[in-house]
């Protein structure tokens, strides 16, 4: 009699082709290659602000310097306005605003939506489907053994409640796995199909932003360059130990920026992606060389957001330490 | 991308504009190099000349770099409102519903399971049923 429930869940688990999916196996470089992009959208912001505002300070030097003259915008800053914004004018009569929009807006929403597509990856990795739904079969199967009792009262044996305990571990432990092979396969599928459809867009972007990070590391590059030349006329000035230490100091700061390469997190970033979905549609693909590119990838974008935030955290000015 | 000729030739000029920016920088570092070098080479202090050349070279060398931020700026800006950012944008966004509805389809299998398991709670009500009419026959 209670074999026949079997028969259902017997039939389910002959339908599901699911040999080779684990999507555990991905948890980990999903949730590494998640960190990495978010330390790479804040690299790209960090690059945008500090083009923006070096080029902003530009504008200023030019209006202090009295090479741009500083005024309203055309109706602008009058009691009927509806703006107050301020332009500089060069001799030449050129415009444009003292306060400059951010370079890279749009970009940044890009980079931002790559960064929601792999959080995307990382909850369908991550969701606990199969988890809850065998926690929500376990205790209903519970009400299945509770009738042991009952019959054990009916038939006035023990032996009915070993049996129907006897049949209920192997159901539940049935339908568990049938579930869990099921959301294993849902899983591995919308990685598949996702990561298939992105990699043509990932490669794209991630060779726009590897150009566009090598343009925007030249602010960067600017206030280091510049904190060199200081410190190397400083010693000039005044040979000391501590003249020297800062100009070693500076130099060295400027060398760990260069070694970052700011653009090359992006060819990472896409060797890593393309790693994934290699392993994705192939899984003869090696598991351990996915893992080492993602962790490839990274490394060199942790490396890159510190040095960009140390960098912000020092405001562009020469650290005096 | 980028692919476009537009795209193409931003990067193209900004590379060029780049480059000899670049070549300027090395010269005029160079030169102040030469000019120290120079006076420490016959261990001398510097002359009035050399000092007014140098002091030049540096401020242009300044200019130079500045010329940098500038170029940076404008290049970015002008790829920031290209046609394929938006282009790449939509894909993303097309991209990210499907993954949505992906999770979606997770959480449906929760419900589907939920039921898996209230058909195996009715079963076992018809067993316990037909359980206790058997007692009562007996």
């Amino acid at each position: 009699m209670y074999s026949r429930a079997l028969i259902p869940v017997v039939l389910i688990c002959g339908g599901l082709a699911v040999a080779g999916c684990s999507s555990t196996d991905y948890t980990q470089p999903i949730s590494d290659f998640a960190e990495a992009t978010q330390n790479t959208e804040a690299a790209i912001v960090a690059l945008d602000k500090q083009v923006t505002d070096a080029y902003a300070a530009l504008l200023r030097s030019r209006v202090l310097a009295k090479k741009s003259l500083v005024q309203p915008e055309k109706r602008n800053c009058q009691v009927s306005s509806d703006r107050c914004r301020l332009v500089i004018v060069d001799r030449d009569g050129n415009k444009q605003f003292l306060s400059p929009d951010p370079a890279l807006g749009k970009t940044i929403i890009l980079m931002g939506s790559i960064r929601m597509y792999v959080e995307g990856l990382k909850a369908i990795v991550n969701a606990e489907t199969a988890e809850a739904v065998t926690s929500q079969v376990n205790a209903t199967l519970g009400s299945v053994e509770a009738l042991a009792g009952t019959l054990a009262k009916v038939n006035g044996e023990e032996s009915s409640k070993k049996n129907i305990s006897e049949y209920t571990t192997p159901v539940g432990k049935l339908v568990s796995w049938v579930v869990g092979q099921y959301v294993a396969k849902v899983k591995i599928d919308g990685l598949r199909r996702a990561t298939e459809h992105a990699h043509p867009v990932i490669e794209r972007v991630a060779e726009y932003l590897n150009e566009v990070a090598g343009i925007a590391s030249d602010a960067p590059k600017l206030a280091l360059a510049e904190s060199v030349s200081k410190r190397a006329i400083a010693l000039e000035g005044g040979l000391s130990d501590s003249n020297l230490d800062k100009l070693i100091l500076s130099a060295a700061r400027y060398d760990k920026f260069l070694l970052a390469r700011p653009n090359s997190v992006f060819k990472l970033f896409q060797t890593a992606h393309f790693a994934l979905v290699e392993k994705l549609q192939n899984d003869d693909q090696s598991l351990a060389n996915m893992m080492a590119k993602i962790k490839s990838f990274a490394s060199e974008a942790k490396t890159l957001a510190k040095i960009l935030q140390e960098l912000a955290a020092a405001g562009g000015k020469d650290e005096e330490n | 991308m980028p692919e476009s000729p537009l795209a193409q030739d931003i990067l193209t000029t900004a590379k060029e504009a780049r480059k000899n920016l670049a070549e300027l920088e090395q010269d005029l570092q160079d030169e102040i190099n030469e000019i120290n070098f120079a006076a420490f080479r016959d261990n001398r202090v510097m002359n009035a000349e050399e000092r007014k050349r140098r002091a030049s070279r540096r401020s242009s060398h300044t200019e130079i770099r500045e010329a940098y931020v500038v170029l940076a700026y404008v290049t970015l800006k002008h790829l920031d409102e290209l046609d394929e950012v938006k282009e790449l944008q939509a894909k993303m966004n097309a991209i990210n519903d499907g993954l949505s509805d992906d999770l979606d389809r997770l959480k449906k299998i929760e419900k589907y399971a939920g039921t898996i398991a209230r058909i195996t709670d009715q079963f076992a009500n018809i067993v316990e049923k037909a359980a206790s009419l058997a007692a009562g026959m007996a």
